[in-house]
């Protein structure tokens, strides 16, 4: 009998612990990449966001934008397409006390062209 | 292995997983900022819309100032005199942004506790320290509260506490997920509430904002205000005068000119600058003692180049001339740390600025200010300069001017010229009574637009210029404006030149019906005829073997037995003063053309169409002395070209064949009395004798009389009188008899030239304009008329004898020369007659009955300003004008001459700078304006012109209440509603030089009289008409000194004031604390401006100010209400108004640029919280931004050129601006 071998128990266990320690550790990878994901996200909102307001701002018609992953701009049909923007009709929303609209607002909603994720933001412009 | 392979892919995975959490928190607060990036423009984007919302309405007047826009509609309340606020439109978060109300102090109480309101209020002045350890104020420092004019604390501040001496708090206002702002409903321990229905988990707080704005134009602009350099029109022969009539300031000197934006002096903040104080060259003092000298090498040369070299385009000597530096304007006042050479701006000049000193003037400076120049109407106001039809003879000005003041090149709102002044054959429209209407389609439509605007009722005020004036008399306003200005603005290429006998002349401008009828006429500098006088020259005495018959050897001769008679007219320039005049003119005699004595002796004069050509230039050199004796800038210029010829020669006595050679109005040879009269203490009975004077322009084709060949005509009615036999003496008719031939032959006397017309032994009667006649003595009225002839042979009492003749005109001992004739040419008193019949003293009379007027200044006319009684009870003193330097006083058209011109004596003129502008529409100050009554009353109202100022003599109302004309209350007729300062609304100066600080029908630099700010009152900053005022200079003469005011030598006395800034604008915050606001800036007319001595000069007894406020100026300037002569009554309509002409150009209540001062925060809701309760000690504010933003208020690039003088549906322009942020400025990191 070797004494210098592992028994199965050992070895048994060794796996567990080793599974165990394998599946929780690379449970958090995805966590870690969506965390990734999320904070790509955001960046990119922020920067289709700034966009759109700046085109807004400068009155150009518009009712749908495309952007890639990094919050640029993208042509039609171009494959780096990562968002969707739909503009809503620009409405005019009423100052605290008042009835009537004044300020006019864009409701935009962002769409990941991949998965599900979407929101919906508002942006006060110019009148 | 395996385990080390494990802790490395723990490692691994870990770090993938810290790096992903690290990048998603970064990312987070980049989202975090960037969302309060974009925040950020809310308060800009919400004061936009409130701006668009309270600033582009149709027919309706707004107003800014800090935190408010009010408009103002034109219906007015039962029991108001003018229209209430439609709208309160706030400009700083509040719970309720628009409103009809508003009450300031309701509005200041309710955040008086506002540090105790967490998540309601929030202070937007609260400071951060920088890296120095310097507090910054992102609003208002309060280091500088106290110690900058006009900057201070009026009540505690609301909620101060230490370490925040100065809050500002405004309400917050929190946006919800959709977009929605809302403010809370209810506040407890528990943080603030909303309504539960808005704010959901769905829909959550996700931010909140607090804002407020500033309206750039209460602040000093850095750009365009420079050092004021006071200056005014010469009004006295004072040291301080003299120094104006010497020092016309030159046409570079913006800040001498007291309508340009650089007369708005900086040193209000900027002296406190460096640790200034007083004696610095940086903190100005009074005016110097030796005004004359102040530009060359005083401590007050030295200081006033020190605030040129400060400013972009301030004003500096290079190679001898005054030039702008035109240097870049400064883009932030931060910018004005360093000079164009990156030098410290102000250590040349002998103080230190410092970072510290721009931060704490941030409130208080600016770069950037501008105001509409639009009228109540929100349409185009008219500028104040008339340009040439043809485009061909426009000069670069007029071509700037024409730049500034159209929509589209084709349609300017200017008046035009029809034609230039272009040789003796072609004189020019201003030589026309009719061609600049008929000949100018553009004039006619905006005349007809200028009568259409003012049938309505003015916007803001409730009512019309019609309803107050009635038709008649508003056409007679428009049309004297629209003269004025044919012969007071760009006069240079249109009137005729020094080389031309009618110099600077111009026929007034006359519209007619299509039957002839005069409708409304101005005045033009053409001269009406204000006293006629005959004079009966005895040429031949009874006499034995050649000798004069003195049967008692007394020296007199027994008996007068040969006469002639002659006719001397005074011409009258109601249009006098600089530049001096020497019009052309002929005259024509008419109808009755006898003087009819008893049996049948008759003095016949030529009528028919024989004519006095008056042709003498005022430019011709004469023989003797040389004076200017062919026109010159007094109201009787060209007296002597009646009697003289072109080349200053006698004219020709008794013929009748030349016009400019001959002088034909006199008997065509001696009469013979009849042996019954002639003897000393008789009398011979004159008959009734009338005749018609025609003043003709001088090249009037000879002909039969036509139609409409007469500029002007005026009837005498010579009554039947006694002619008093004169005392010849005995040594005058020694030689033989007398001939005429020498008295047009100028002699010196005492070294002045003099014409000898009357001479000792003449009988003189004349006729004078009736004091109590429908001109009330008043010259204006009758120059206004075309023809003054009877209707119907009835006599119309323009004209009365002569005061002095004895009241029943009979006795054989009346005084022989009874008349007052006088010669511009010369200032002194009894200017002809007999030496020892020369009047004296008062020779034309007084204006004001207990006044006695200097030897040498007599005043134009017979006392006549007490209003009749039936006319206006009471009895209130009247409006004239203060002669130039020491040019008499009286009835004037043009006196409110602020423009550079100016002469200090007849001898010593002043060229005028004629391309100057008017300042303002104030010039148009002593223009009549009940010619023909008013709405209610067609009877003519003697001595009222517009009226500019509170202050009229005939102001008897307290000076705490508006100034009134109604059934209780009758100050002066300018004070019924509409006030008459609402026409300076309709006109404007656009500003070219040194560069366009106008455009698009607004103006740079301009101060808004709405210093108040909301709502905030506690906290006063009225730094900007602190400097607005700097340079205004009150001219006050008090009735003791009337004796003085005209002396022939330099008195070192002192008749102007400075303003009392803080006083006067007390009560500016009166009038704020009642709730009410400067709806335009002519509102500034109504509010009295408190004197104040300069030190170190002499006022002699008259009252000293320095314990009055603005209550007490009623009686300060008029005294008692019953006494004419005991108070500042010496004081001139123009000299009143003076001080509102040199402030009411640089003054606005309406803004163009604002800034936001804003803070955002982007707020996070804590796990677990309400939605609808937003606690500051549980959630989280996750980021937050404050600054400012500038926003400009200006035209809509696409905006449509709707031309509203001709399409009455024209939008206001108001309709047509758009809203730009133009500068965005972050406070903190």
């Amino acid at each position: 009998m070797n004494r210098q071998a592992f028994t199965l128990i050992e070895t048994v266990l060794a796996v567990a612990i080793l599974a165990t320690v394998l599946v929780s550790v690379i449970g958090l990878l995805p966590q870690a990449l969506d965390s990734s994901r999320q904070a790509n996200q955001r960046t990119a909102v922020s920067f289709i966001l700034q966009d759109v307001q700046t085109r807004l701002t400068a009155r150009q018609t518009m009712s749908a934008m495309r952007y890639d992953m990094r919050g640029s701009p993208c042509r039609e049909h171009d494959p780096e397409t990562a968002y969707h923007v739909t503009i809503s009709p620009i409405i005019t929303l009423p100052l605290p006390g008042e009835t009537t609209g004044s300020i006019p607002t864009a409701t935009l909603r962002v769409q990941a062209t991949h998965g599900s994720w979407a929101e919906s933001f508002t942006l006060s412009l110019a009148p | 292995m395996v385990l080390t392979m494990l802790a490395l892919l723990m490692i691994l995975v870990l770090a993938a997983l810290s790096t992903g959490t690290t990048h998603l928190r970064s990312a987070s607060l980049q989202s975090d900022r960037s969302a309060a990036e974009w925040l950020r423009a809310l308060p800009a984007n919400m004061v936009k819309a409130q701006l668009k919302r309270a600033t582009t309405q149709p027919a309706v007047l707004w107003t800014s100032q800090p935190g408010m826009i009010r408009t103002f509609g034109t219906d007015v309340a039962p029991g108001k005199d003018k229209p209430t606020a439609l709208m309160h439109h706030r400009l700083y978060s509040a719970p309720v942004m628009n409103s009809v109300s508003f009450d300031a102090s309701s509005e200041t109480s309710a955040m008086a506790q506002w540090q105790d309101q967490l998540g309601l209020f929030v202070d937007l002045n609260e400071p951060m320290t920088n890296a120095n350890g310097e507090r910054q104020y992102p609003i208002a420092d309060p280091a500088r509260l106290g110690l900058t004019d006009g900057y201070a604390l009026r009540d505690a501040a609301a909620g101060a506490v230490n370490g925040q001496s100065l809050p500002l708090p405004v309400a917050w206002m929190y946006l919800l997920k959709d977009g929605q702002l809302v403010m809370p409903t209810s506040r407890d321990s528990a943080g603030v509430h909303f309504d539960p229905t808005k704010v959901t988990a769905q829909n959550p707080v996700v931010a909140r904002i607090a804002f407020w704005t500033d309206d750039e134009s209460c602040k000093l602009n850095l750009n365009t205000a420079s050092e004021a350099q006071p200056w005014d029109m010469p009004a006295a022969n004072t040291l301080t005068e003299q120094g104006y009539a010497k020092q016309v300031p030159a046409a570079a000197q913006h800040h001498a000119d007291s309508g340009h934006p650089a007369f708005t002096s900086l040193s209000s903040v900027l002296k406190h600058f460096g640790g200034g104080k007083s004696g610095t060259v940086q903190w100005p003092v009074n005016d110097p003692l030796d005004p004359l000298n102040h530009e060359t090498t005083s401590w007050w040369s030295r200081h006033l180049n020190c605030y040129q070299s400060l400013v972009p385009e301030g004003t500096v000597q290079r190679a001898g001339e005054w030039v702008s530096k035109q240097e870049r304007h400064y883009s932030s006042v931060g910018e004005f740390y360093l000079d164009v050479n990156r030098n410290n701006n102000g250590l040349a000049k002998g103080f230190v600025l410092s970072t510290q000193d721009l931060r704490q003037a941030d409130f208080l400076l600016t770069t950037r200010s501008n105001a509409p120049e639009l009228n109540p109407f929100g349409l185009p106001k008219i500028a104040l300069w008339m340009m040439p039809k043809d485009r061909t003879q426009r000069t670069l000005a007029d071509k700037r001017l024409h730049a500034l003041s159209a929509l589209d090149p084709a349609h300017e709102f200017m008046f035009q010229r029809a034609a230039l002044w272009q040789s003796a054959d072609g004189q020019g429209s201003a030589q026309s009574m009719s061609a600049d209407w008929t000949e100018v389609p553009r004039n006619r439509e905006l005349y007809a637009w200028l009568q259409r605007m003012t049938n309505a009722p003015i916007p803001g005020v409730g009512s019309s210029f019609v309803s107050k004036y009635g038709e008649r008399s508003r056409d007679q306003i428009l049309t004297s404006m629209l003269d004025n200005m044919r012969w007071s603005v760009n006069t240079d290429k249109a009137l005729p030149p020094a080389s031309a006998v009618n110099h600077h002349s111009a026929v007034p401008l006359t519209l007619t019906d299509e039957n002839g009828s005069v409708k409304s006429r101005g005045y033009g500098r053409f001269p009406t005829i204000t006293e006629v006088a005959v004079v009966f020259a005895f040429t031949d005495v009874d006499r034995l073997n050649g000798a004069p018959l003195d049967a008692n050897n007394d020296g007199i001769c027994d008996r007068a037995a040969k006469l002639r008679a002659f006719l001397v007219l005074n011409p009258y320039f109601a249009a006098n003063g600089p530049a001096p005049v020497s019009a052309a003119w002929s005259v024509r005699i008419q109808r009755g053309v006898f003087f009819n004595l008893a049996d049948n002796v008759l003095l016949k004069l030529p009528g028919g169409n024989v004519r006095n050509r008056c042709t003498l230039s005022n430019t011709q050199p004469l023989p003797a002395t040389g004076l200017p004796w062919g026109g010159g800038d007094s109201a009787y210029a060209c007296f002597a070209s009646q009697f003289l010829q072109p080349d200053g020669n006698p004219k020709l006595i008794g013929k009748r064949e030349d016009p400019a050679r001959d002088f034909p109005f006199i008997s065509s040879s001696d009469v013979v009395l009849p042996k019954k009269y002639g003897a000393p203490a008789t009398s011979i009975r004159m008959i009734e004798s009338g005749i018609v004077i025609d003043l003709l322009e001088p090249n009037a084709p000879p002909g039969q009389k036509k139609p409409d060949d007469t500029i002007h005509s005026v009837e005498v009615l010579f009554p039947a009188q006694d002619i008093p036999m004169p005392k010849l003496l005995v040594s005058d008719f020694a030689k033989g008899p007398r001939t005429l031939d020498d008295r047009l032959k100028p002699v010196v006397v005492d070294g002045v030239m003099r014409l000898p017309i009357i001479q000792r032994g003449d009988i003189v009667r004349s006729m004078v304009l009736n004091a109590n006649g429908p001109t009330g003595g008043d010259a204006r009225l009758l120059a206004v008329q075309r023809s003054a002839v009877f209707d119907d042979g009835k006599d119309n009492g323009y004209f009365t004898p002569h005061p002095d003749a004895p009241p029943s005109l009979a006795g054989a001992l009346a005084p022989p020369q009874v008349q007052s004739l006088r010669d511009g040419a010369y200032l002194v008193s009894g200017q002809y007659g007999a030496p020892e019949l020369q009047p004296a003293v008062k020779a034309s009379g007084s204006l004001l009955a207990k006044l006695q007027f200097s030897s040498n200044a007599p005043l134009t006319l017979k006392s006549a300003l007490q209003r009749k009684a039936g006319d206006d009870p009471g009895g209130r003193l009247g409006d004239w004008e203060s002669g130039a330097g020491v040019q008499d006083d009286g009835a004037s058209v043009n006196r409110c001459a602020h423009s550079p011109e100016t002469t200090l004596s007849s001898s010593g003129i002043t060229a005028p700078n004629a391309a100057m502008p008017m300042t303002s529409a104030i010039s148009f100050g002593a223009l009549p304006s009940g010619i023909f009554g008013d709405a209610k009353n067609a009877t003519p109202r003697p001595w009222q012109t517009l009226l500019f100022c509170p202050n009229p003599a005939g102001r008897t109302s307290s000076a705490t209440a508006p100034g009134r004309f109604d059934s209780t209350t009758r100050d002066h007729f300018g004070f019924a509603n509409p006030h008459d300062h609402l026409w300076l609304e309709f006109f404007w100066r656009p500003i070219t030089e040194p560069s366009a600080l106008s455009a698009n029908f607004a103006t740079e630099g301009k101060v808004n009289l709405n210093f108040q700010i909301l709502p905030w009152t506690w906290l006063r900053r009225a730094t900007a008409m602190h400097g607005a005022l700097q340079g205004v200079r009150m001219a006050a003469i008090p009735s003791t000194a009337v004796d003085m005011k005209k002396a022939s030598t330099p008195q070192n006395k002192q008749f102007r004031y400075t303003v009392d800034a803080e006083k006067t604008l007390a009560a500016f915050e009166s009038r704020f604390d009642a709730g009410e606001v400067f709806r335009t800036a002519s509102e500034v007319c109504d509010m009295f401006l408190v004197p104040k001595r300069i030190p170190g000069h002499d006022y002699g007894t008259a009252p000293d100010p320095k314990d009055l406020d603005a209550a007490g100026m009623t009686t300060w300037w008029n005294g008692s209400a019953d006494d004419d002569a005991d108070a500042f009554e010496a004081t001139g309509d123009n000299l009143r108004e003076s001080p509102y002409a040199q402030l009411y150009p640089r003054l606005c209540t309406q803004s163009n640029i604002f800034r936001v001062h804003y803070r955002v925060q982007v707020l996070k809701k804590a796990r677990g919280t309400l939605p609808d309760v937003f606690d500051d000690t549980r959630d989280s504010i996750v980021s937050e931004r404050r600054g400012s933003d500038v926003i400009e208020r200006r035209f809509k690039p696409t905006a449509p050129a709707a031309e509203p003088v001709t399409d009455a549906a024209a939008p206001s322009l108001h309709t047509q601006q758009e809203f730009i942020t133009i500068s965005r400025e972050r406070f903190g990191s």
